[in-house]
Parts: C-alpha cells; structure tokens; sequence
C-alpha cells in the first residue's frame, strides 16, 4: 500500500513521523520544566507564607521585649493575625497549615489579651513562639527542595524554616528562665541545670547555621549569596556568641542589674536574626526567582532548539520535493507529452549530479536516440517510397507499352498486308480497303489507350480532392483489362447503391488499387483447380467511412506472415521486393484509413482498405 | 507419301488480339500461304494437324497460359512444330529461353512483316525437311527389316567394324557364308561401299548385340 502513495505523500508521512518524533520528547521536556518551575513556585509561596511567619515572630519578639501600651500591641497582634488570616486564606490549603495557623492565631490572640500591665508575659509568647515555630516547620516539610540538586537553595530554606525560628525560640527561652531565675532567686539549682542544655542547644543551632550556610555558600556557583548574606549572618551568629558570652560569664555569679544589659544583648541578638531570617528570606526569593527564570529560559531554549531542528527537517523535505518529486513529475509529464505528441525534440530540464539528475540526462540521451532513430526511419520509408514509386511507374510503362504495342503490331501488319496486295500483278483492292479499316480502327485503339493513360496522370500527384471511389474502382479494373482477361480472372465489382465519395489522390489510390489488384492476379497465376475469381466491393464502412475490399481465390497469404506482409522487404514473390504492400499501407495511413489483411473463404486472400467519406461540409471549407 | 509432300503449307497464329490475328491473316494471304488463325491454346489442341509443312506463330503472352509454357507442352506432346514468337514486351531473358528451346525466332511488336515472312519461310523449310528426313528414315528401317535375321546379325557387326573372319568366329559359321550374307545386306540397303553401310547403320541406330 505504502508502496503506491504518491512521493510527496511519502514524504510528508516521513516528515510527520519525524515531527511526531520530535514532538513526544520536547512535551516531555516542557512537562519536566513546568513540574520544576511549578516547584520552584510552590517553594516561593511558602518562603511567602514564612514571611508571614517572620512577621509574628518579629511582632511576638517585639511584645516581648518592651511593651508600649496595650493597644499598641493589640494593634500589632491584630495586624499579623490578618496577614496570618490572608496568607492562609490565599495559601494555607497547600501546605495544610489550617490548624497550625489556627493555634498560632490563638496564641497571639492570647499574647494580644494579656493584660500587659502584668508584665508577666512570657509563658504566652513562648507559646507563641512554640505555635509558630510548628507552623514554620509544618510549611518547610512541604518542601520540595530536598530534592533539589540546587544546594544553596536547600540550605538557604532549612535555615530559614528550621533553624532560625528554632534559634529564636531559644533564643526567647533561655531569656525566659534566665529573667525568671535572676528575678525569683539568683544562683537557683534549677538555672545551674537547665542553662547549659539550652546553651549548648543554641550553640549547635548557631554552629548549623553556620556549617548550613557554608554549604549553601559552595552550592552557589556564582558566590551571590555569600555576597548578600555573610554580613548579616556573621552579625547575627557575633550577637548571638556575645549575648551567650556574656550569660555563660555571668551564670557563675550576676546580679539583677545587669538584666538590663542582658535584655538588650538578647534584643539585639533576636532583632540581628530576624534581620538575617529577612536578607536571607529575600536571597531565598531571589534564588527560587533565578531558578525559574532559568528553567524559563531553558524551556524556551529547548523549544527553541526543537523548532528549529523540526523547520530544517521541514525545509529539507520541501528540497526533497522540489529536487526529487518535483524533477521526477517533470520527467513524467515530459514522458506522456512525448508519447502523446510524438515530438522527440521535447527535453527534460533538470541539471544536477545527483541519481534525479542522472536519470534525466539518461532520459534526454534515450530521446535523442529516439529522434535520431525515427529520422533514419522516416529517411528510409521516403526513401522505400521512392524505389516503390520507381517500381510502380516501370511496371505501368510497361503495361502501358504492351497495351500500345497491341493496336500498333496489328497497324503494322496491316499495312504491310496491304502494300502486299496492292503489289500484286492484278491489285485486290477490296483486300487493301480491308487492311485500310484495319490500321484506321487500331490506331483509333491506339489512341483511346494514350488518352485514358494521360486521364490517369492528369492530376497533379500530390493534389487531393473529392473522388467518386467506384469510378476509380472501375478505372483501374478496366486498366487492368487485358491482363485479367489473359489470366481467365472473372471479375465482379460490387458498388454500393449510394455514390461513395472519398477525399484523396487520384494517383495514389490508383496505385494502391493497381497494386492490390496485381496481387491478386499474381497469387490466382497458379490456380487451375478452382475458378479465378477477382471480387471488388465498395461499401460504406463505419460511420464517415468507406470501405473497399479486395478478394481473390489465389493461393492466399501464409497465416504466419499475414501481420508482416505491410512491413517492408516482405513478399511471398520470388521475384517482388515487398515493398508494393508497404507502399500501399503509408499511402492510406496518409488519406487517414487503414489498410488489413485476412485470409479468403476457403482460398485466398481478402484485403480490405478505408477511406474518411467526403463530406459536403468540408466542401462547404473549400 | 506422295500426297503428303505435295500438301500445301500451313501457318497457324495463337494471338489472343482478334484484330492483330487479323491482320497476321491478311498478311500471310497476300503472300499466297494458308493460314488458320485462334484466340486461345486450347483452341488450336482442338484442331488435327495437316500432314504438309506447318508452323506456329505464338504470342507469348496467351489467355490461361504463357506461350512459353505452351511450346514446353507442345515439346513434351512430341509435336515438333517450328515456333516464331510474338511479344508485346520482350526481354532478353524470355528469348533467351525460348530459342534455346528449339524457338525459329523472336519477334517483338510491330515486326516488320519481311522479318516475319522471312521466318515463318525458314520455319516451313526446318518442317518440310524435318517431314523429309522423317521419311526416308522411315524407308531405311521398312528396308532393313526386310533382312533376314542372320543379315542383320552380319549387319550389325560389320558396322561395329568387325571383320569377316571375326564375324564368322563369332556367329559360328564359315568366313565365306559371312561374306554373302553380307553382299545380299549391301544390295537389300542400297549401301554402295563400306562407308555408305556404316552411315546407314548409324542412322538406323545399330549397335553390335552382346
């Protein structure tokens, strides 16, 4: 099936195999890049929803160490619990924060409520604290960036998601127990014991931190982060050192009126995290940005690329086309309009070094080939015209001669017998009056054969003209008197009721019928058993055709030769050149007939010509 | 036989050209020679021959058969009638043939008459003396078969060029017996000498019996 497609179907099957082919994999690489850039989106969000979460911890930090008023705080509380509120409503359902958010809103409505004349906030804000730090945590396990092979991404959020809410919380607690022990009972057991642990907790937090952002740094090809971020992570990790420092120096022995300096050594060590949790927030933004604006510009690359390959592979089967199909059309159509036209000067025009090219520089030999041979062949079928035409005109001199001859023999004779008579002693005048009729009488024959000789040729030869068909039937038949007469051939000419006209050459037809008939006679030479019988037919063939046929009982044409018998050099005569028959085919093929050949019933042959009928139309044309 | 000498000649003419066949007619009239004139071949096979000097004025080409073919069958009949042909078209080829076939001469038309006269003069004489020739052939034989067998026998060898004592030896009888045998065969076949008998035996076709 595949094989009888047209070529140009052919290619555009290859070509839309090939574009499918291309297409499959570039869906797959858009589908990857958008799965990424859709995780890089997701990773924005969340860092978003964690700005929120800074925000509370900032604002909790901030009731935390000195509260203005009441409504100040409210105010404050408020405020993050709407962001809180919208960030959820806008984000929440991704990362299933929906009760987390709920307890931490509950909290800092806690924290908001508290009266703040009290002064003894701190058990709220560290469940606040611990409420937000949950929900930081709850955000960052939804992440996807572990599976990240971006390094300083994936550092850059755990620091921000786990380590610095975690920091701060801390952070919050040791100042918590600290104010509660220097203020309830200096130097307690319960400080001595719990200080350390949470030292040392913080410490490895700070040492994460710092290992975690070393890590980040080298996962960062460019070195932007460390650029945007080292001073305010070392500020931070210095205040953090400075306000451990100073609680590891004095838990051997402070008193209270250092709390203030403590204070604002733990404010200041929170305010530098928050700081840094925000730069570093801002770089993680930044990151995830680049990173999809990179697998932005990587997509459209790749698509790119694949557009490109795909409109090559395009352009290439369009060359195919034209260097290909489009010269083998040509060839075609060259081909058909040759074989129709029968113009062998026809080329085809299609110069490449390439099999196409090959092909019709073969095929442009071939024609010329052709054409060199149907010169030849025409140059010897004039040529055969020629020699048959000379054949012909010797044969009819020749009976023309005799015909003559005859009357001029019998004139001679006669008056020869005359003078012989008038020579006589006593002259027979009657005999001589006898001879005298004689030679007038045959010369008078004689003449009657000149004339109807010259009638024949009278006509210009190569002038055609309307032509009464069993007229000439009968010219030649009566031409060929003698010679039938001499055979003891009966002949019986049928002429159709209507008067047949044909158009043609009078001498040429002539011929044609001159030779079939002498054909006849020639085959019929050897018959003796069975009558000689010459039988002449004109009928009106098909439709604007006429129809002459010719039938002996001669010996007939051998079955096997009968196709060949019109081509030249082919006889059954031992002494014919076979080229009579040739002759007669190519001057009814030039009257626009067909001549043919079948065998008689029983015996002979029967040759059977056509000629166009003449219209009164084209008389009308002429 | 003297009728038969004295018989007139006679020319017959196959032509298949009535108004050629009659002026031919004419022709052979005003010189005083009868004259039978046909159309067709088969006409003329119809016809019993005269037994005078006759000759055969034949176109070649004849209705149903060429003439040429015709004084093949006229030879294989054993009819010896000297032919002159008439042709509208002769070629050499055709002449050729026919005068090898024994043909008195060849015409083409128009002949002149003298030439055609001249002929058919030259084709009588060939008949008359072919007739006489036939005759006196005809006489020697009668007069050889008037030997006794012996005289023949003697005859016979003599003309092989034996002589007497050999024929005696030969036949078994005296050399003498031989020699009047041979004396009576000489007087009975008017031979005059040796040679006269030997031309004699050879016409009559002799040869020495084994």
């Amino acid at each position: 099936m595949f094989r009888n497609l047209r070529t140009s179907t052919k290619l555009l099957v290859l070509c839309s195999v090939f574009l499918v082919s291309i297409g499959v994999p570039a869906y797959g690489l858009v589908l990857e890049k958008l799965i990424a850039i859709d995780f890089a989106r997701k990773e924005l969000v969340g860092s978003r929803y964690l700005a929120t979460v800074r925000e509370i911890y900032a604002a909790i930090l901030s009731a935390e160490s000195g509260i203005p008023s009441a409504e100040l705080l409210r105010a404050s509380m408020d405020r993050v619990v709407q962001a809180l509120a919208d960030t959820e409503a806008g984000t929440g359902r991704a990362f299933e924060t929906a009760d987390r958010a709920q307890a931490v809103t509950a909290a800092l409505r806690n924290l908001g409520t508290h009266d703040a004349e009290d002064g003894r906030m701190r058990p709220p804000v560290l469940d606040a604290l611990a409420k937000a730090r949950a929900l930081a945590v709850r955000i960052g396990d939804d992440s996807n960036l572990a599976l990240d092979p971006d390094l300083d991404t994936y550092y850059v959020q755990d620091i921000v998601v786990r380590k610095l809410p975690t920091l701060l919380g801390r952070l919050s607690e040791l100042q918590e127990l600290f104010k509660t022990h220097v203020e309830a009972e200096p130097r307690s057991h319960a400080f001595g014991a719990h200080y350390p642990s949470l030292e040392r907790l913080l410490r490895s937090i700070a040492d994460d931190v710092k290992h975690n952002i070393e890590a980040g740094y080298r996962g960062n090809a460019d070195g932007s982060l460390r650029r945007a971020v080292d001073a305010e992570i070392a500020a931070m990790l210095t205040s953090v050192e400075s306000y451990l420092g100073v609680l590891g120096v004095s838990s051997v022995g402070f008193d209270a009126r250092d709390a203030v300096a403590y204070d604002r050594l733990h404010e200041s060590a929170a305010r530098q995290t928050i700081h840094a949790w925000a730069v570093l927030q801002a770089e993680l933004d930044r990151l995830l940005q680049r990173r999809i604006d990179g697998l932005n510009a990587r997509m459209a690359l790749g698509l790119a690329l694949i557009g490109a390959f795909a409109g090559i592979s395009i352009l290439i089967a369009v060359l195919t086309h034209r260097h290909i199909v489009r010269p083998l059309e040509r060839l075609e159509a060259v081909a058909s309009t040759v074989r129709e036209t029968k113009d062998y000067s026809l080329r085809a025009t299609y110069s490449s070094q390439d099999e196409i090219g090959r092909v019709t520089a073969a095929f442009n030999d071939m024609l010329d080939e052709l054409a060199a041979a149907r010169a030849r062949e025409t140059a010897e079928r004039s040529e055969l015209a020629r020699v048959s035409r000379l054949t012909t005109m010797g044969e009819m001199a020749a009976s023309i001669a005799h015909e003559v001859n005859q009357p001029l023999a019998a004139i001679v004779t006669s008056g020869n017998a005359g003078l012989r008579w008038l020579a006589h002693a006593t002259p027979d005048l009657n005999k001589v009056h006898n001879a005298l009729q004689r030679v007038v009488s045959d010369g008078l024959r004689a003449s009657e054969i000149i004339g109807g000789v010259r009638a024949m040729f009278k006509k210009d030869a190569q002038e055609r003209g309307p032509l009464e068909i069993g007229d000439l039937v009968e010219d030649v038949v009566a031409l060929l008197h003698s010679e039938l007469r001499s055979e003891e051939i009966s002949v019986q000419l049928e002429r159709g009721g209507d008067v047949l006209a044909v158009v043609g050459n009078r001498v040429q037809l002539q011929q044609v019928l001159l030779n079939l008939i002498t054909n006849a006679i020639d085959g019929m030479r050897s018959v003796r058993d069975r009558p000689r019988r010459l039988r002449i037919q004109v009928s009106a063939g098909a439709p604007g055709q006429v129809a002459i046929r010719v039938e002996d009982t001669g010996s007939g044409i051998d079955p096997q030769l009968r196709d060949r018998i019109f081509d030249p050099f082919v006889t059954t005569k031992s002494g014919g050149m076979g080229l009579g028959l040739a002759i007669c085919r190519s001057t009814i093929d030039a009257h626009g007939g067909q001549v043919s050949v079948s065998g008689g019933n029983p015996h002979g042959s029967v040759f059977q010509f056509t000629l166009p009928v003449w219209t009164s139309a084209e008389r009308d044309v002429r | 036989m003297s009728d038969s000498s004295a018989a007139q000649p006679v020319v017959f003419v196959i032509d298949d050209d009535a108004s050629l066949r009659a002026s031919l007619s004419d022709l052979f009239a005003s010189v005083g020679l009868q004259v039978e004139t046909f159309g067709a071949a088969v006409d003329f096979l119809r016809t019993r021959l005269p037994d005078g000097p006759s000759c055969l004025v034949l176109d070649v080409r004849l209705p149903g058969l060429s003439g040429l073919d015709f004084q093949a069958d006229l030879a294989k009949a054993n009819m010896h009638l000297p032919i002159i042909f008439i042709t509208g078209h002769g070629d050499i080829p055709m002449s050729v043939r026919a005068m090898k076939a024994g043909a008195v001469e060849f015409l083409t038309k128009p002949f002149r008459d003298q030439d055609l006269l001249d002929a058919v003069q030259r084709g009588l004489e060939l008949d008359r003396t072919r007739r006489e020739q036939q005759k006196s052939l005809a006489d020697l034989r009668a007069r050889f078969e008037s030997l006794t067998p012996r005289e023949q026998e003697v005859i016979a060898r003599v003309s092989a060029g034996l002589m007497n004592k050999q024929i005696a030896g030969e036949l078994g009888v005296a050399e003498i017996t031989v020699k009047v045998h041979r004396g009576n065969a000489m007087r009975k076949l008017g031979a005059k000498s040796l040679a006269d008998l030997i031309r004699i035996a050879q016409m009559l076709g002799l040869h020495r019996p084994h």
